[in-house]
């Protein structure tokens, strides 16, 4: 037989236990407090232990005695700036009197080798050396001399320290005597 | 409709009450997350850089070792005289005067008369900036002698310093003519760079300022010509 309603819902609430509820509630919270605890404790330990492992990796990767080693190094070389200084200027000289010495050309040596074999009866009249170019007008009373002068430059052109040897002209003066030639050289 | 929730005092008291064992927890989880992200993450990563540079500076310290070495055996006295040598033979200004004397000794060795001489120094008030070329100073000369007197005149010059360059011979039958360049370079500024080795002076350099130092210059006020005393010529080596 079925009982009423009311009397059904009053059996009910006889049966719920409040307290029971509240415990389950409470444990619930303790659990969840102790489980951020742990976490909090947990992150604490994480960062302090990743906090000395990244100070023992510092000083392994990078120890202070390279660093003392480099200061030191840096401020005994700091004494010797001055030196330092020095030898750089010096080396730029070098290189650039060493560029100098290489392009300059000794004209003396030229003139000399030109003249080495040039007879006493043969006058110079005029001599343009311009670069690589010579211009020479030289003078004689007889062509001897001149012919023999010409053979020493064709045994420099031989001897290929001359590349090109005209000549330009060769003249005599009936009022003086004196046969006149000029050349242009190329060295 | 839309519903309002006022919050008083009480009710955050009360939540206060409620939830206060979970602040502090909560607090320093989020400090260390903080702590992580912002601080420990980045500085893993910078181990990376810090070990790229611990390799460069061992590197560096070796570097600095034998530059330090370098310099420590060179002597004062002897890169002075180096650089002085050097800096005569190549002027980094325009050094008329040491033209000047120049000029004359080679012509007193010669035994050649400078009739007439003109120089084209220009302007004298701004130092010359570019570093990377050289600059010189064109003489033309007059001067009175045979072609014998004049190759004399031209050896003496070749052979003097500061270093010049005839580039052109103009002999004629009253006067000779010689163009000659007078080169100076300014230095350029010196920047010190501590990863960067130093060189001594190599051997084909030594060569240059042994033969430089047998050129004639003169050296403070008296013009020594070569093998003269050696008092006053300052041999580098």
């Amino acid at each position: 037989m079925q009982l009423p309603l009311d009397l059904q819902l009053e059996d009910m609430t006889k049966d719920i236990n409040f307290l029971t509820i509240k415990n389950i509630q409470k444990k619930k919270a303790r659990k969840g407090l102790r489980n951020v605890r742990v976490a909090a404790i947990l992150s604490l330990i994480l960062v302090v232990l990743l906090s000395a492992a990244l100070f023992y990796l510092n000083r392994k990767i990078y120890p202070q005695s390279l660093k003392n080693e480099r200061d030191s190094l840096l401020k005994g070389l700091s004494s010797f700036r001055n030196r330092e200084v020095k030898l750089a200027i010096s080396s730029n000289r070098i290189e650039n009197i060493s560029e100098l010495l290489n392009k300059r050309v000794d004209y003396s040596k030229i003139v000399s080798k030109f003249f080495e074999k040039k007879p006493s009866q043969i006058n110079i009249d005029s001599l343009r050396i311009d670069k690589k170019t010579i211009l020479l007008t030289i003078s004689s009373n007889s062509l001897e001399p001149i012919n023999e002068f010409i053979d020493g430059l064709i045994e420099l052109g031989q001897k290929k320290e001359i590349t090109v040897l005209l000549l330009d002209s060769l003249s005599l003066s009936e009022a003086s005597g004196t046969y006149s030639v000029s050349f242009t050289v190329n060295l | 409709m839309e519903k309002r929730v006022t919050i008083d005092i009480n009710t955050l008291k009360f939540l206060y009450e409620r939830q206060k064992a979970f602040i502090i927890p909560v607090i320093v989880i989020v400090v260390c997350f903080i702590l992580l992200l912002k601080f420990i993450m980045p500085q893993f990563q910078a181990l990376f850089t810090l070990g790229r540079e611990a390799k460069k500076d061992s590197s560096r310290i070796n570097v600095l070792k034998n530059n330090l070495n370098l310099l420590s055996n060179l002597s004062d006295s002897t890169l002075d005289s180096q650089v002085q040598i050097l800096t005569v033979a190549l002027p980094t200004n325009k050094d008329f005067i040491g033209i000047i004397d120049a000029i004359s000794y080679a012509s007193s060795v010669a035994g050649v008369n400078v009739a007439e001489f003109q120089l084209q120094i220009g302007d004298l008030s701004q130092a010359p900036t570019d570093t990377s070329a050289f600059s010189s100073i064109s003489l033309n000369l007059s001067v009175n002698g045979s072609v014998d007197d004049i190759n004399k005149f031209i050896k003496a010059l070749y052979t003097t310093l500061p270093l010049s360059e005839v580039t052109s011979i103009g002999v004629g039958n009253t006067s000779s003519t010689v163009a000659i360049n007078f080169s100076y370079k300014p230095l350029p500024p010196v920047t010190y760079n501590d990863a960067t080795p130093i060189h001594p002076i190599p051997n084909s350099g030594l060569t240059l300022i042994n033969k430089l130092s047998n050129f004639n210059y003169k050296f403070s006020s008296s013009f020594e010509p070569i093998n003269s005393s050696p008092s006053s010529v300052i041999n580098p080596l």
